[in-house]
């Protein structure tokens, strides 16, 4: 089972069960090269032995959980703030999933958790979104005071964010104080018919993205971007279409940059693939596609520079372990802590290229050890990625028809 | 000199080009061999005023324009507005409308503005979206324009807003968005759009600096012919039809002027994706300019049809915009252009049309021309500024010049 699986979906089908989001494993099948000869797939990115890690990690850990992934990472280039999610002892159980916090750190260089005289969560929350069992995706550089613009979901028994029962998007916006509420305004997130909303990217300008259950019997998954007008409060929600002959069952949208360019992931049979959508047009992330076999590939984030980060799945050995990696003008870079027992997931990238994300397994029982990294340098053994080119490549534009968007809500709870 | 959003953009140009000190300098520069005759006919007597006229006021806002209109059978418009004063910095937002089939008014307005921009409250921001297409590639009209400060980024962003979707573009091949700002004006039915970016913070000493783009991010510097001008200070491109002709104005060491080109036969970035980043190849326009000569000053080109025009047998094109008469009035301006068959641009004689809005005080300023002759901006009127919408009436006027 893939490793994302573990910790998005899993969670969603440990508290639904089959009535929730439910697709099909990898079992083989159909060859996703085959689909179209496009930018940025690669048969075997580095190919044999793993590369020495390029990145110096930092090691994110906190003293009162096994597990800690960061999900996200704002995109100032200096005092850097994260996003993560922890998991408390014992494993998440049927109320008790996780709990996220932010933090402020100095990545790359430093100790965790303590710079500039802040001092690690010690209790949950340690800002916005605040409460357990919400599961925090990305922070945006948003703010006042200490607390950020940040995006997550809320499960169904999270009953402070009014959306009990349902599994809704929740934004956390400080900038907004009232006389009579908190100093931040919480919003729900709501589209479509099936009440499961899921937010995980968002961007400066405050445009989010994600995906919403649809269909006839709420089993399929469709990417969409989300934001507010500055008129009114009724969002705009806009479907990301994807071209129609990548026959996607089911689209994902994971991460925005501030130019509107967005990353995530697509299915089609048993098959997941990357994509990235680039100035109104579709392009294909898909890595090790040497033996036909299909495995997966992620999109998680994309920066400024439009590098990609994202994790994907080798044949390097049979464990199928995910790699992550870090996309910059169709070359892939892997992300691993070069031990070929770890597997590593990158979630986001920041505009000063910060990578942050986890390792999962080593030697602590599958332990997940959140990270914040920088590329290590520019010697012949730590190539780091450039910013790109100019994409030059045709791409593959499957925009709407219609104008129309979909009905949603956004409300405070 | 540096471009700020809302400066030399409109109303930079609208209201210095109505300062009669400005317009005093003005001069006639060197042009090519489709120079203009514009201010012979600009001394002729005005046209009637062939268009049924439709006020565009965004509700409870002050100062509307409308900045382009496409050629859709039931018309769509953009423009924008200067929305609530907070701290006492105005803002200004956009707006995009359907133009009602009957009627004196538009009501009904769809906001069409980037969804944040905080970053400097200090000064001017907002939104300002430039024009619409008909029909892009994927089917819906796509709207273009420029963004102040979106989000928490400074500066001044070309932005193209694509069925909801916002796209941003900074200055094309510097990603970090570090130098310069972006703009744009204009765009086809192919997606390809026109406009300028800045090289350098201060823009001195700019070079030729109109750009077009066809997404993905194919960019080209428009390099003017000899026969504009060999020094060439800074340009911008306004308008794109589908042919790929082009409208905008350059600045040579005498002052500004309007250029256009014609496409000839081939070579014009007439499809997305045509023109790649090595640049772009003037030898396949004809060149001309609406120049200053005379009692002309100023003249501003802000957007060209692809009408079905034919005069005498050749195909004729409609420009507009506006001009500064010297006297501290602006006129809006609707002029026909041509390219013969020896490829030289030319001015269709006893075509200029000066254009003031009935209401208009002193200022009248035509933003777009669609395919079927009607034309959208705004004028000014009791201290304000009022976007219209002028629908081709079919005046005989101005019908014998069609066929």
């Amino acid at each position: 089972m893939a490793l994302r699986r573990l910790t998005r979906r899993q969670f969603v089908a440990i508290a639904f069960g089959a009535g929730a989001f439910v697709l099909a494993a990898c079992q083989g099948g159909t060859n996703p090269s085959s689909v179209g000869a496009l930018p940025k797939i690669n048969v075997n990115p580095e190919a044999g032995t793993y590369p020495a890690p390029r990145f110096s990690f930092v090691p994110y850990t906190l003293p009162y959980a096994n597990d800690v992934e960061i999900t996200g990472v704002d995109s100032n280039s200096n005092a850097t703030r994260i996003s993560g999610v922890y998991f408390n002892t014992p494993k998440p159980s049927a109320t008790t999933l996780y709990n996220s916090f932010t933090a402020r750190v100095f990545t790359g260089t430093s100790t965790p958790c303590n710079d500039f005289g802040w001092t690690c969560p010690t209790a949950d929350p340690q800002n916005p979104p605040s409460g357990s069992n919400i599961f925090i995706n990305e922070i945006s550089a948003a703010q006042t005071a200490n607390s950020n613009f940040s995006v997550g979901y809320a499960p169904p028994f999270t009953t402070s964010y009014g959306c009990a029962g349902t599994i809704c998007g929740v934004i956390s916006d400080p900038r907004g104080t009232t006389s009579s509420g908190p100093p931040r305004h919480t919003y729900q997130i709501q589209v479509g018919s099936c009440h499961e909303t899921y937010l995980y990217g968002t961007s400066d300008p405050l445009i989010q993205v994600g995906y919403y259950i649809k269909g006839a019997n709420c089993l399929h998954a469709q990417a969409f971007e989300e934001y507010l007008p500055p008129h009114g409060s009724t969002p705009v929600v806009v479907d990301f279409h994807l071209p129609s002959n990548w026959n996607s069952t089911d689209s994902m949208a994971y991460g925005i940059n501030n130019k509107g360019d967005v990353v995530g992931e697509y299915r089609t049979g048993t098959s997941e693939i990357g994509w990235e959508y680039h100035e109104f047009c579709y392009y294909k992330i898909q890595y090790d596609t040497s033996s036909g076999v299909s495995l997966q590939t992620q999109a998680r984030g994309i920066n400024w520079a439009d590098i990609v980060v994202g994790s994907y799945e080798d044949q390097r050995t049979t464990k199928q372990i995910p790699n992550g990696f870090v996309e910059s003008g169709g070359t892939p870079y892997t992300v691993n802590d070069g031990t070929n027992e770890a597997g590593t997931v990158v979630n986001n990238i920041n505009n000063d290229d910060v990578i942050v994300g986890y390792h999962v397994g080593g030697g602590n029982h599958g332990d997940y050890i959140g990270f914040t990294a920088r590329c290590k340098g520019s010697d012949s053994d730590h190539v780091c990625p450039a910013d790109p080119p100019t994409p030059s490549s045709s791409c593959e534009s499957q925009l709407r028809t219609d104008r129309a968007t979909d009905s949603a809500t956004r409300r405070r709870p | 000199m540096k471009y700020s959003l809302l400066g030399l953009s409109r109303r930079n140009l609208a209201l210095i080009a109505s300062a009669a000190a400005v317009a005093a300098t003005l001069c006639s520069a060197s042009m090519g061999s489709g120079a203009s005759q514009l201010s012979r006919h600009a001394l002729r007597k005005p046209l009637p005023f062939p268009w049924n006229v439709v006020k565009v006021n965004v509700p409870g806002e002050s100062n509307t324009e409308v900045t382009g209109i496409n050629s859709l059978p039931v018309p769509e418009i953009v423009g924008d507005y200067v929305s609530s004063v907070t701290s006492g910095v105005s803002n200004y937002r956009s707006f995009y409308a359907t133009v009602p089939s009957s009627g004196t008014s538009i009501t009904s307005f769809e906001d069409a503005s980037y969804p944040v921009t905080y970053k400097d409250k200090t000064t001017l921001h907002g939104t300002e979206m430039n024009a619409i297409n008909s029909l892009s590639t994927s089917g819906v009209p796509v709207l273009v324009g420029v963004v102040s400060s979106p989000g928490d980024q400074n500066g001044n962003w070309a932005v193209v807003f694509n069925q909801g979707l916002w796209s941003l573009t900074n200055n094309p091949g510097t990603f970090k968005g570090t130098v310069g700002d972006g703009y744009l004006y204009g765009i086809n039915n192919q997606d390809i759009a026109v406009g300028y970016h800045t090289k350098n913070a201060s823009c001195a000493s700019c070079s030729p600096i109109a750009y077009f783009v066809a997404p993905p991010e194919r960019y080209a510097d428009i390099t003017f012919p000899s026969t504009i001008s060999t020094n060439v200070q800074n340009a911008i491109a306004y308008g794109i039809n589908a042919s790929g002709d082009m409208v905008g104005i350059v600045e040579v060491s005498a002052g500004w002027e309007s250029w256009y080109a014609l496409c000839k036969s081939s070579g014009c970035p007439t499809e997305s994706g045509s023109t790649s980043g090595s640049g772009f190849n003037s030898d396949a326009y004809c060149w001309g300019a609406l120049d200053n000569g005379g009692s002309m000053f100023r003249t501003t080109a802000y957007a060209i049809n692809d009408g079905s025009l034919s005069v005498g047998g050749v195909a004729t094109r409609e420009v507009v915009g506006s001009y500064s008469d010297g006297s501290g009035v602006t006129h809006g301006f609707l002029v026909q252009v041509s390219r013969t068959s020896a490829n030289v641009c030319q001015q269709v004689g006893n075509s200029f049309q000066k254009i003031d809005e009935p209401d208009a005080a002193s200022l009248t300023v035509v933003r777009g021309v669609n395919d079927a002759g009607d034309i959208a901006g705004y004028y000014n009127s009791s201290g304000s500024v009022h976007g219209f919408v002028g629908i081709y009436n079919g005046a005989a006027e101005r019908r014998r010049l069609r066929r």
